[in-house]
């Protein structure tokens, strides 16, 4: 009986429009973040390279220079990121608060307004601002030293007025402090950092981990509409009390469905991935590397499908509880909350939905981070069947007693 | 007028009242999102095109969504008001509520000493809104779905915010590169999809 409603199901998906918008929009959307060029930032680091990208530093001098250039930057661009909720809030401060600044600038580099502005436009001066790589070089070299007086505590102290100025959330709190800095990677940490890639990843699974990355952005949204069209379907046809009577027990009826979509969804997700894995396992095998085949199927199950699994059995408690497309609301904002209350775009997964790691490699890093990412993942799993037993019971609930949840309140009152 | 008013009312208490719920919810949580405050014009763009854009979605997708169910429809169409009109009621209803949001929003903005032409912002952020709003509207008219309503409009707005230039004058958040000549195509373009929306629900109870 399972199978049959399974397979009746799998029919049914095929036969909707929203499935369809669903591959199309996955497909564009992947198509459009991966793209061939990454290949040439998978090369052997060289002795004389302008620079090898961004390693986290946690040595105060390192902390004090790279957030006084923060600082400077944003001054000098009156627009401060602060992330007072978790979201990111650009703010703007007017003359008096900008003179407040200043003067703490002043304070911690010994030197005037002008001349930490002139030096500014110096170094940036010196990068060509139309190529992006360039502005990002620009940015990864560009620090202010401190006045050499200036104690380690002292400069806590005016990032804390700074912090008071420019409101709650900002990268001068201490907790941002303490997070680190990133600062230039030498050529022996680019070399070790390469090895790790070819050694560990084997090149296939650092380029798996980007393809989940972006992934998992757009499947925190997507399968809400599949979730949400499946369990308004019966209601539209006007088959409620049908299915009700039906002989097949709740869990058979709901875990049918769950289970149609959780395929259907994750089909487009490992033929894109299986697709898309193939550059690159080319590009391994041209540095003499053996690529991992199945990097991008076992990266996928274990980042991805835990993800789509919640984000379709919390669509179908809802949609269940309330008849209604209230769960676009609530896990559209769950989505985006995720994306932009991460600390970082590289790890620290907690219980983030969506688990980010936006690089391509520190492969070194993310290795010492995975068990974090399992138990996140872990957590969403077992998390998906609890949420799946209670849409079970709800349901089962309404058929026996015929009615919508919420309706008996106001039934009560005649 | 009367059966004007009636008809409105009662959409608004018994269909529109979550939604209107949501949307002020929603500019209510503003405070915790974006500054209203010290905004030159590139800024204040920039909240309204990347958050009060969402008041178009809110607003405008659900329209039809009372006449999702057939027995409804047909029970409306019984009846001796044309849907055209009925229609027309709830869209100047979502018109009227969008005025007021954007208007009360840039009111708080130049309050909280912005830069800006309030003028050109206005009507850039009504033109945008209303566009974005239209096509969940429209999407929600020719497919009878209303999630498919909101599935196609949230994602041309996700889809704007990397591809936004691709999209020529039909893209997203050109405030915010200090462009302003959108705002008569993107009325026009809102005005054709409402009435094409329209007329394809009314063709649909002839049929």
């Amino acid at each position: 009986m399972f199978g049959t409603l399974f397979v009746k199901e799998c029919k049914q998906i095929l036969k909707s429009m929203v499935y369809y918008i669903y591959v199309v929009v996955f497909i564009l959307f992947l198509s459009s973040q991966l793209s061939g060029e990454l290949s040439e930032s998978m090369e052997q680091p060289k002795p004389d390279q302008e620079g090898y990208g961004i390693v986290n530093s946690h040595e105060e001098s390192a902390v004090m220079e790279k957030t006084l250039a923060g600082l400077v930057l944003e001054t000098y661009h009156n627009s401060y990121a602060t992330y007072p909720m978790g979201f990111y809030k650009a703010v703007t401060l007017n003359e008096a608060e900008l003179e407040k600044i200043e003067s703490i600038i002043e304070s911690c580099t010994g030197k005037s307004w002008d001349q930490v502005v002139g030096e500014l436009e110096d170094h940036f001066a010196k990068y060509n601002s139309g190529s992006m790589e360039e502005a990002i070089w620009a940015q990864t070299a560009y620090s202010v030293l401190p006045k050499e007086e200036l104690e380690y505590q002292e400069f806590c102290e005016a990032m804390e007025k700074v912090c008071k100025i420019v409101g709650a959330g900002s990268a001068y709190k201490k907790e941002s402090l303490e997070a680190g800095v990133g600062v230039p990677m030498t050529y022996e940490q680019a070399v070790e950092e390469f090895e790790a890639l070819c050694n560990k990843d084997r090149i296939t699974g650092a380029t798996a981990r980007l393809f989940c990355d972006y992934a998992g952005i757009i499947l925190s949204v997507l399968p809400i509409f599949l979730g949400i069209t499946r369990c308004l379907r019966d209601k539209r046809a006007q088959a409620v009390q049908v299915v009700y009577v039906h002989k097949s027990s709740s869990l058979q009826i709901i875990g049918s469905r769950y289970l149609a979509n959780v395929c259907m969804a994750f089909l487009p997700v490992v033929f894109t991935s299986f697709i898309m894995q193939m550059p690159y396992q080319y590009h391994a095998k041209t540095l003499g590397v053996t690529p991992d085949i199945f990097a991008f199927l076992k990266y996928s199950c274990i980042w991805l499908l835990p993800e789509i699994m919640v984000v379709l059995a919390v669509s179908f408690l809802i949609t269940e509880s309330t008849e209604n497309v209230i769960s676009i609301f609530v896990q559209v904002f769950w989505a985006v909350a995720s994306v932009f209350t991460s600390v970082s775009l590289e790890g620290n997964f907690g219980f983030q939905l969506v688990a980010r790691w936006n690089a391509l490699g520190d492969t070194n890093a993310f290795w010492m981070q995975r068990q974090e990412l399992f138990q996140n993942r872990g957590f969403y799993f077992i998390l998906s069947f609890a949420v799946l037993g209670l849409t079970v019971g709800i349901y089962e609930k309404k058929r026996r007693e015929g009615e919508s949840l919420y309706g008996k309140i106001f039934k009560g009152r005649k | 007028m009367e059966r004007y008013l009636k008809a409105g009312s009662s959409f608004l208490c018994r269909q529109y009242a979550p939604h209107v719920l949501v949307m002020f919810l929603f500019c209510c949580m503003s405070g915790f999102f974006v500054s209203l405050r010290n905004l030159d014009a590139l800024q204040a763009a920039k909240v309204m095109e990347m958050y009060f854009a969402f008041t178009g979605i809110l607003l405008f997708t659900p329209l039809f969504m009372p006449e999702q169910d057939m027995d409804i429809f047909l029970l409306k169409r019984s009846k001796a008001m044309p849907l055209w009109r009925l229609y027309l009621i709830r869209l100047l209803e979502a018109v009227t509520l969008l005025t007021l949001v954007i208007t009360v929003f840039i009111l708080l903005m130049k309050q909280g000493g912005c830069v800006f032409s309030a003028r050109n912002l206005w009507l850039g952020a009504f033109a945008e809104i209303l566009f974005l709003g239209s096509i969940g509207y429209f999407v929600s008219a020719v497919t009878n779905q209303v999630v498919l309503g909101y599935m196609v409009s949230i994602i041309y707005f996700i889809s704007n915010i990397g591809a936004s230039k691709h999209l020529g004058i039909f893209g997203l958040f050109q405030m915010m590169r200090g462009e302003y000549g959108f705002a008569p195509v993107m009325l026009l373009a809102a005005a054709i999809l409402a009435v094409v929306g329209i007329v394809i629900r009314e063709k649909r109870a002839w049929s």
